[in-house]
């Protein structure tokens, strides 16, 4: 693992699965510093969490995921880190794909998403998902004008620059980045890499689209997207 | 038959308004979608009523215009505190993480912890002699 790597995971009330997650990651990359953003969880998320190794911020209350991955950004970067790679928390991404991410940022990539679909993996989602997951994926596709096979993945890599990026104020959506944060980033010329990872099913089938969530997602996300193509977007800085 | 083009044109006002104002960043994607959704259906629900139910609206031609008026009121009103809140919101949001990271890396005060200091000890000690 390359010096100046920070892992950010966020968390919301993860106290089982939390440990685990860090317990993976440091049998594949032993001595990496582990940040979890602890997202207001009402569990003993933070204090597992400390318990496992890692760092941990706190938020006072409950924020958001796309926050939760910001503060880590942040953190990352008022703490002289030079790039960030981002997992969940509940044990759905492998550790063991985590050098495919180094390697794509090895690559000059500023922004790795890992992908489920390039590779023949177990990961399975329900069929809506997978139906919302292709939508975003030529959406983002037609915008960017190549092919993105996974434009809702949470597991990514992000250079110094990326981070810069979204840093900004208003840069980074607080309730939940996805697709629109690929157009963005792509149409701010920041270089854009996929790489294959292996993913697990959800142990729970827990999942942050419920209920009536995945139509209030769709057209929130179609929307952003259209708003991102429309804006002008000043280049970041190096 | 005039109000149902307002209701129309009110809610054509408003997606575009609530589109332009989440591409300038004032108003989250989360308003932003919800208000333009909504002006959308008002557009079609605007376009339909003329259509179909035209002549049997319930406005003169001066009922409608107040009417008109009144519902873009109304909704300009939503609409201006969907932006007001969106502001506010993202303010407390950035807010909330800095206190985090605060907390996260700043170092720790003396005597934060309740623990005395080295220089409170001595302070309290000489306190003791007088």
């Amino acid at each position: 693992m390359p010096a100046g790597t920070l892992i950010v995971i966020p968390a919301l009330n993860e106290e089982r699965r939390v440990r685990g997650v860090l317990e993976g990651i440091g049998r594949v990359v032993p001595g990496v510093p582990l940040l979890v953003v602890d997202d207001g969880s009402r569990d003993a998320t933070a204090a597992e969490a400390r318990a496992g190794g890692a760092r941990v911020v706190s938020h006072p209350f409950n924020l958001g995921y796309g926050a939760a991955l910001q503060t880590g950004y942040r953190y990352a970067l008022r703490q002289g880190f030079g790039r960030v790679l981002q997992m969940d928390a509940d044990g759905q991404h492998e550790p063991e794909s985590i050098p495919a991410l180094i390697a794509g940022l090895d690559g000059g990539a500023d922004l790795v998403l890992g992908s489920r679909f390039l590779t023949a993996g177990s990961y399975r989602p329900p069929w809506t998902r997978r139906m919302g997951m292709r939508l975003f994926g030529a959406l983002a596709s037609l915008a960017l004008g190549r092919r993105v096979s996974d434009a809702t993945t949470g597991f990514q890599g992000l250079s110094r620059r990326a981070l810069a990026f979204y840093d900004g104020p208003g840069a980074f959506p607080h309730d939940y980045p996805d697709a629109n944060m690929i157009v963005r980033v792509a149409r701010a010329g920041l270089k854009i890499a996929e790489v294959p990872v292996r993913m697990r099913d959800n142990p729970t089938g827990g999942s942050l689209h419920v209920g009536l969530r995945p139509f209030v997602y769709v057209a929130k996300m179609i929307f952003s997207i259209l708003v991102e193509l429309s804006r002008r977007l000043p280049l970041p800085e190096a | 038959m005039r109000f149902a083009w307002e209701i129309a044109a009110v809610g054509f006002g408003m997606a575009l308004v609530a589109a332009l104002q989440a591409r300038a960043g004032r108003l989250s994607l989360g308003h932003g979608a919800a208000w333009t959704l909504a002006g959308a259906a008002l557009l079609i629900a605007g376009i339909l009523l003329g259509l179909f139910c035209g002549a049997r609206a319930p406005f003169t031609t001066g009922g409608a215009i107040v009417a008109g008026l009144a519902l873009a009121l109304a909704l300009g009103f939503g609409l201006a505190h969907a932006v007001a809140l969106s502001r506010l919101n993202e303010r407390v949001k950035r807010l909330a993480q800095e206190v985090a990271l605060l907390q996260a890396t700043a170092p720790s005060r003396p005597g934060a912890s309740g623990v005395p200091t080295e220089a409170g000890a001595s302070q309290d000690a000489a306190q003791r002699k007088d």
